[in-house]
């Protein structure tokens, strides 16, 4: 896969900032006329160049955040409050012909399952050069020859068969690869890669974590990966954000998290990924109850019902995202602020 | 790659009779619809008082410069046959090609703005058509406004619109929610691209099948008017014209009117014939 290196050349990696959400709201209107706060309050930044892992259980608001970056959010949700600003302007405020520009050419987005993301009736050179007119007009010959870099770029070969098959035709994590390369067409500032390994198995998840670590290095654009797999994102990321229901509690660079966590339910995260060492414990252990009802989220912390180390505090007052240490940030009256994951027996 | 899309197409057809019949059979007759202007024997509405009511070939009569007979006036059968089948078939055609869009148009409007207000009018509008007998709808419409080739056209595609509109309503319903095409929208595509490209585009297999079978019901129904005397207007010669010229002599001489009868039967036979196989073709649960 490496010889294709010389394909493109990593733009020039800027420190600055790409993309910053601010205080992100986007709210689901349901018929009953409940609310359901999917995304309340979320603030991040990525750095141009780096990755940043946003992991959390499922219906913690991880792609409804993606969807609200693209604006594609579907009915009955809708972005309330908040800031979006990439490169410098705000994604919420341009009007809808300007921000379906940017969509597939500055900002592309990898869907969870690949076995669903292809239009079936088309084959996947007409899909590759559809992605490509949808931005520009271009020559057949013009269009090939970009469709054949993006195809090698994420290390597909023999082209031309492919091109003219039907994604039926292929396997779902042969498909992903090639939805890598599609979103890849215009070798976009930033991708959004939401779960793009849930629905693979296990070896595949790995060979297409690879294949996205590759096009990154290649192409030195951002990345956001969404998914709540922490393999996925120890292997890839630089910062990591940890959600749950709809807010962020723990954002911090990778190794601190890793190592340090210092939110309850990070902890609890971290103590039920399987390790190959510990085969000898009993049990894994896994947070109890539910992620909370969406509807009727708990008046304080929503994670206060679940958390071993809840007190009063926690059950009415909810916190806020506060900076813990450099660099860190916790959304905890009480972080763990003595644990460290090498410490912990459960873990052994 | 091409020689096997030839050998495909041939290997369909060898293993479909029936399809070959029936496809042999629109082909002669869009062979007479296009040439019928340079293939015609005689002058379709040029009289010879003369040899009027001449028998068809089978009779001891026959008058064999006219293979099958000649109507009241003495024009040729067989060049007012090719006339009319000419005007038959691009009417009942043309008919079914506005249907279909129309039928798309509609369908693809609704099923996007569903669920909201403008689904409910389309749809209720769609109701309401397809709760009107057609028959009295066309009667209505054709005495109300001249009856011309177009007029016609349009009201020959009233009859089938409705369904075409159901159906790619429930399938964009359906698409709509599928993954492809929120894929689609964050790559770009506009509302009007995905509408047409994504989801417009998928359903043709939901609707080729249909259509041989609708063709076939517009040229009934076009032969029914026309013998109403108020479907195609005479100097245009349509199959069901033919019949209506006939009428008064039936009892003498039949064949005026049972002759282009039975050309309409031949034709929209061999379209079901097709329709049959092509709804087998193109239904999954069949195709095995």
């Amino acid at each position: 896969m490496k010889q294709n290196a010389d394909i493109k050349k990593p733009k020039d990696v800027q420190p600055d900032v790409l993309l910053e959400v601010k205080n992100l709201k986007t709210y689901f209107y349901l018929p009953s006329g409940a609310v359901v706060k999917a995304v309340d309050g979320v603030n991040f930044t990525l750095k141009r160049g780096s990755v940043l892992g946003i992991i959390g259980e499922s219906g913690s608001g991880k792609s409804v955040t993606s969807r609200s970056i693209m604006r594609i959010v579907d009915e009955p949700g809708k972005i309330e409050d908040g800031e979006i600003i990439f490169k410098g302007q705000d994604l919420l405020k341009i009007p809808e012909k300007k921000m379906s520009r940017l969509r597939g050419s500055q900002i592309s987005l990898i869907f969870q399952d690949p076995t669903t993301s292809f239009n079936p009736y088309m084959t996947i050179g007409a899909q590759l050069t559809e992605a490509y007119l949808v931005h520009k007009n271009a020559s057949k010959e013009e269009i090939r020859q970009r469709c054949i870099e993006v195809l090698k770029l994420v290390g597909v070969s023999n082209h031309e068969e492919i091109m003219k098959k039907y994604p039926c035709e292929f396997s779902a994590g042969f498909r992903q690869r090639i939805f890598i390369a599609m979103s890849m067409i215009f070798n976009p500032d930033l991708l959004i890669a939401d779960e793009p390994t849930t629905s693979l198995g296990i070896t595949i998840q790995a060979e297409i974590i690879e294949a996205l670590i590759d096009v990154k290095e290649k192409t030195g654009n951002s990345v956001i990966i969404i998914t709540h797999d922490f393999g996925v994102v120890s292997q890839f990321s630089d910062d990591i954000f940890v959600m749950y229901a709809g807010r962020c509690v723990e954002s911090s660079p990778k190794k601190q998290l890793l190592l340090y966590p210092r939110h309850p339910y990070t902890v609890g995260l971290i103590r039920s990924v399987p390790l190959l060492e510990a085969r000898k414990t009993k049990r894994l252990k896994s947070i109890p109850g539910f992620p909370p009802d969406m509807v009727n989220l708990p008046k304080g912390c929503a994670f206060a019902p679940r958390c071993e180390f809840a007190q009063q505090k926690c059950l009415e007052d909810q916190p806020s995202l506060s900076e813990v240490e450099e660099g860190r940030m916790v959304a905890c009256h009480y972080p763990l602020m003595d644990y460290c994951t090498s410490d912990d027996t459960t873990l052994e | 790659m091409k020689n096997t899309k030839i050998k495909n197409a041939l290997s369909f057809l060898r293993k479909n009779p029936t399809f070959t019949f029936g496809l042999i059979i629109i082909l002669i007759t869009l062979f007479i619809a296009l040439f019928a202007n340079f293939i015609v024997p005689f002058d379709p509405a040029s009289s010879s008082p003369k040899e009027r009511l001449a028998p068809p070939f089978w009779s001891s009569s026959a008058n064999m410069k006219h293979i099958l007979g000649t109507d009241y006036i003495g024009r040729d059968l067989v060049s007012r046959l090719f006339m009319g089948i000419r005007t038959s078939v691009i009417v009942s055609f043309l008919a079914v090609g506005t249907a279909v869009l129309i039928g798309m148009a509609v369908g693809l409007a609704s099923g996007l703005a569903h669920p909201g207000l403008l689904d409910s009018i389309l749809m209720r509008i769609t109701d309401i058509q397809m709760g009107f007998p057609f028959i009295v709808l066309a009667i209505i419409i054709l005495t109300m406004v001249e009856p011309t080739v177009a007029s016609c056209i349009v009201v020959l595609s009233l009859a089938s619109w409705p369904a075409y509109a159901r159906v790619l309503r429930s399938n964009v319903m359906i698409e709509k929610e599928m993954d492809y095409v929120a894929a689609a929208k964050a790559m770009g595509a506009s509302k009007l691209r995905i509408a047409v490209k994504y989801l417009g585009r998928n359903f043709l297999s939901a609707i080729i099948p249909v259509m041989p079978m609708d063709i076939a019901g517009a040229i009934i129904t076009e032969s029914l008017l026309s013998f109403m005397s108020i479907g195609i207007q005479p100097p245009n010669i349509s199959l069901g014209n033919i019949m209506a010229d006939g009428r008064n002599y039936i009892s003498t001489s039949w064949w005026i009117t049972a002759i282009p009868g039975i050309v309409v039967m031949i034709i929209v036979l061999a379209l079901n014939l097709m329709g049959d196989v092509l709804q087998k073709k193109f239904d999954p649960k069949l195709n095995k």
